[in-house]
């Protein structure tokens, strides 16, 4: 704290610094790109990541604080496709899905929507599979400004900015090279959502460590998705990822 | 792993949206027994947790003009010394009722914790209030006197030849109008109408299999004594989150000359209302106009109102209106079904429809859509969530203030009628209900022009 009380002062005699976040003064920071090379490296690495083409995630997700929960799958393929179900009680499915070209979602309230504007541009902008390994193809600025403590643990905080305009915060741990927290906004057609996500309980699957707990803070709840099973290089269906019918109607013409 | 981002998760956080007023789950308490110091500790961390929530969570972090810091400073110690669970619950009351809000309540540990209550949980007798046993009425409070405006067929009500318009002249001995009255001459409790309709409810709710006697006036201004056995509640059952059972009842039927009529009494239960009112619309495209009754709808999730409503729009980005919380504004845009219903739609309301009800009849009704008849709302709109404390209750909190399309807080206000149709009781006692003829006389008109 008294370090930090130094670099505000100095900051304030030397307008030059001013520009410059005060936590930086002093300190030796890596590169936006060291950091994020390494964390495909404390992964598994990029020749491990890039023998995964699809991968199926299966999970809970609960909300604790309401006691509600329910069920989540997750398909995602290269090059960017996903689709994902998640089954609450008491409420239905919602099912949200990207085909490579379009976005969609659906819900027992409002049935089919297809996504336009600047929610179609965010979801393809954040399809990629494997966005992590091709970090240089999502991102087209990235910086490291400092160093800030997530959960006890000190990390690098680097700024980043997705092809379609998106604004990112990622805390990497200093120690290990691993993504802790991801700030960044959820661009919906109703709303953008401020989303914080918490990474925790990395395990190995297939040569490669992925976080099996992610709670998530927006809209003033805090959601936790707890990830039971991981399963890479499926048999997936044929139509797995394509619009429902009633939407692909409408995309056709 | 990476899939955070496009989670449909800003869709479920939008569903587990209450908009029900909390009144509508709350009932009265039961004497329990004075407290151990765990309990006493576990009351400090539930004060401490309602302060803390609020400050933190309020859409407005002035919490407009509070001093919330002082509210702690006094309220705190109080907490602090208190004997009973009840006190306990006072204290928590006190301090939210600073706020002058609707959308939060505390709810005794022993209602959250029988969440499955329906069945005969609770003991017999008419002193059996609580439960959910239904004796196949409805009233609502006219005049200063609980009328009878609906009466069930084929329930315990209608057996014993209990007619609309019947005044109910007291329950279980307590007599009903000193006791409105009562109540109307208080100064400091918000939602008078609504606490009044509450008291009289509790009376007639109480476990299935239990008897209510009850003394009416009939239509010849004499009075009748009947006994009531409470049964099991009318509609869906239905369960969600820490909210009480809930009984959904969705119907609907044609009137003449072709207009479909349909009621819902609690935004619960999207599965089955959904699927239910999607089939109406499309069976019924050519009716010549569309009743949707939400009178003693006192709300439920709040983006059925978004479901409901995109099945009566008719371009894109309709929006029924904007809530703001701390983390932003959301827009309540509606996605036009289908085929969707383009004929008129009157909505009818009264002062027991709240939250969703106000939501979903307010934003129809700015954007011209639907012509709304009845009486004014409850004025009690504010998106909220039920959480346990620390102590076992739970605790409901708005987080989020609501405007409508045009500009108006519903909150405090309500949703004001096009055209006020009260009920009286010499239209009731004739079998009419002037409200849905009011809505009807409109309709025809529409199909003239």
């Amino acid at each position: 704290m008294n370090d930090l009380r130094q670099c505000c002062l100095a900051a304030m005699v030397y307008s030059l610094l001013l520009a410059m976040p005060p936590w930086c003064q002093g300190e030796d920071l890596p590169s936006a790109e060291s950091v994020l090379d390494r964390y495909v490296e404390a992964t598994g690495g990029k020749a491990a990541h890039e023998k995964l083409t699809n991968r199926v995630t299966h999970g809970i997700v609960q909300i604790a604080a309401i006691k509600l929960s329910g069920k989540a799958t997750i398909y995602e393929a290269a090059p960017n496709k996903n689709y994902t179900a998640i089954e609450i009680q008491g409420l239905g499915t919602m099912e949200h899905g990207c085909d490579g070209n379009n976005s969609w979602e659906r819900n027992p309230f409002e049935g089919t929507r297809l996504h336009t504007g600047q929610e179609k541009e965010h979801h393809l902008a954040n399809a990629l599979f494997n966005g992590d390994v091709h970090w240089r193809k999502m991102y087209k600025t990235y910086k490291c400004v400092g160093t800030e403590e997530v959960n006890g643990k000190l990390c690098y905080k680097l700024e980043l900015e997705t092809q379609d305009g998106s604004k990112h915060e990622k805390f990497f741990e200093k120690a290990t090279g691993l993504l802790l927290l991801w700030k960044t906004t959820v661009k919906t057609s109703r709303m953008d959502v401020p989303t914080e996500s918490y990474l925790d309980q990395y395990r190995k699957v297939d040569g490669v460590l992925v976080p099996h707990e992610v709670k998530l803070k927006q809209l003033s709840q805090e959601i936790t998705i707890t990830v039971d099973k991981i399963e890479h290089n499926v048999k997936l269906p044929a139509d797995r990822f394509d619009l429902p019918a009633d939407l692909k109607k409408k995309v056709d013409g | 792993m990476m899939f955070v981002k496009w989670l449909p998760l800003s869709v479920v956080g939008l569903c587990i949206w209450l908009l029900i007023h909390p009144g509508a789950c709350l009932q009265g308490e039961a004497q329990e027994p004075p407290l151990s110091a765990q309990a006493r500790a576990k009351n400090l961390e539930s004060f401490d947790f309602v302060w803390t929530t609020i400050r933190d969570k309020h859409w407005d972090p002035k919490l407009g003009g509070l001093d919330w810091d002082k509210v702690r400073e006094e309220l705190r110690p109080k907490m602090a010394e208190v004997q009973s669970m009840s006190e306990a619950r006072a204290i928590l009351k006190d301090m939210i009722a600073r706020l002058k809000l609707s959308h939060f309540g505390i709810m005794a540990q022993e209602e959250l914790e029988s969440l499955d209550h329906s069945s005969s949980s609770k003991g017999q007798g008419s002193d059996a209030s609580g439960g959910d046993g239904d004796v196949g009425l409805e009233f609502r409070i006219l005049e200063g006197k609980a009328i009878v405006t609906r009466v069930e067929k084929n329930l315990p009500a209608d057996r014993q030849g209990v007619k609309m318009g019947w005044e109910i002249v007291s329950i279980d001995g307590d007599a009903i109008a000193p006791l409105i009255e009562r109540i109307g001459k208080s100064k400091r409790i918000s939602h008078l109408g609504y606490i009044q309709y509450r008291v009289v409810a509790n009376r007639l709710e109480g476990s299935v299999g239990s008897k209510a006697n009850l003394v009416f006036r009939n239509g010849a201004d004499e009075e009748v004594k009947v006994e009531l056995e409470r049964v099991a509640p009318r509609g869906k059952k239905a369960q969600f989150g820490h909210m009480p059972t809930i009984h959904v009842r969705f119907e609907a039927k044609v009137l003449e000359p072709n207009v479909v009529y349909a009621s819902l009494n609690t935004f619960f239960d999207p599965l089955s209302v959904m699927p239910q009112l999607e089939k109406l619309i499309k069976e019924n495209q050519e009716a010549k106009g569309f009743i949707l009754d939400l009178r003693g709808n006192p709300g439920g999730i709040g983006f059925m109102a978004v479901g409901i409503g995109g099945w009566f729009a008719q371009k894109d980005d309709m929006k029924l209106g904007t809530m703001y919380t701390r983390d932003g504004t959301m827009h309540f845009i509606l996605n036009p079904r289908t085929p969707s219903y383009q004929g008129p739609l009157a909505i009818l309301v009264d002062a027991e429809s709240a939250s969703t009800s106000e939501i979903l009849a307010g934003g129809l009704q700015d954007l011209g859509r639907a012509r709304v008849f009845g009486t004014t709302t409850m004025g009690a709109a504010l998106p909220s969530v039920i959480t346990k404390l620390p102590n076992g209750d739970g605790f409901q909190y708005a987080f989020a203030n609501y405007i409508s399309f045009r500009g108006a807080a519903l909150e405090g206000r309500g949703v004001i009628p096009d055209q006020e149709v009260k009920l009286d009781r010499a239209t009731l006692l004739q079998g009419r209900d002037p409200v849905i003829e009011a809505a009807l006389d409109w309709i025809k008109e529409q199909a003239k022009k």
